[in-house]
């Protein structure tokens, strides 16, 4: 059976005061599982699916509180990483590696933080280390200071030198002129 | 405004925090989320950590300019960067084959 084909479980998991929404994507390769969770988007069935034939590992997707199918509110992201530890346990998975997305990059830094252990690796992809310090960067999509929404925050006089002063200007960057 | 921008988020003194461009997630708890999300930074810890990363941008990325992935991966000591020539926001959703072949080869080693 193709990757593809392999069937995709839903899984709704007490981890404790919440249920978790939770798709695993199996796999026939027995080394290494890939934990991915996202602290503002829901992930389904076709993310997990999409992510195992990337990786060709078994995936497990996860939605934190308030995502998805998921139970609660959603907390801190301190919380949504003590939660995954606790799903990690409910699903005798030992350790994993943790493919944190754009912002699904945050969750893995303090996942790996917290639970060295259980962290076998990280994928950062499209992630950052200081989320204020990026939406202060023009060159951010996500900041008031960006060309695209400069002018019209400006005329609504909700554009101010708090935006680069208050939220701090990069620090110590390389050369925007390097080379990948 | 909001229209054209999408959503704007507004601190105390009423200046604009920063910009949800339309198509990304706006729901009340998510506005909350992303004013505490403001206050994520782990430049302090991140050389503390000792797992292997792999640590991936694409060169065209708006949402996180590779600027930024770079100063993540610079911070830790364990990472290997591959910035995906031409590549946007998350270049392996978008099926950038340089991206996939690294995670596999990423992965190999556990």
């Amino acid at each position: 059976m193709e990757l593809k084909d392999r069937p995709v479980h839903q899984k709704l998991i007490d981890i404790g005061g919440a249920t978790l929404e939770v798709f695993d994507a199996e796999a026939p390769r027995s080394a290494g599982v890939v934990c991915a969770a996202h602290p503002a988007e829901a992930y389904t069935a076709e993310t997990a699916n999409l992510l195992r034939r990337v990786t060709g590992t078994r995936v497990v997707s996860v939605n934190s509180r308030g995502l998805g199918n998921s139970s609660g509110e959603p907390g801190s992201l301190e919380s949504m990483s003590l939660d995954l530890d606790q799903l990690r346990h409910e699903l005798d998975v030992d350790g994993w590696t943790f493919w944190g997305i754009s912002g699904g990059g945050w969750l893995a830094q303090l996942y790996a933080r917290d639970f060295p252990t259980s962290t076998q690796g990280m994928i950062l992809e499209s992630a950052c280390a200081c989320y204020r310090q990026r939406v202060a960067d023009p060159d951010c999509i996500m900041s008031p200071n960006h060309a695209s929404w400069r002018a019209v925050l400006s005329e609504q006089g909700c554009l101010g030198k708090t935006c680069l002063v208050s939220m701090g200007k990069p620090d110590r960057y390389p050369s925007r002129a390097r080379g990948a | 405004m909001i229209d054209a921008v999408g959503l704007v988020l507004l601190g105390p003194d009423h200046r604009a925090l920063m910009v949800l461009p339309q198509g990304l997630p706006a729901s009340e708890s998510l506005k909350r989320a992303h004013q505490a999300f403001l206050a994520f930074d782990s430049r302090s810890w991140l050389p503390s950590l000792d797992v292997p990363v792999l640590t991936l941008g694409g060169t065209d990325d708006p949402v996180v300019p590779l600027i930024h992935v770079r100063a993540l991966h610079e911070r830790l000591q364990r990472s290997t960067l591959v910035a995906i020539e031409g590549g946007g926001h998350v270049p392996t959703l978008q099926g950038a084959k340089r991206a996939r072949e690294a995670i596999r080869n990423f992965l190999q080693a556990f």
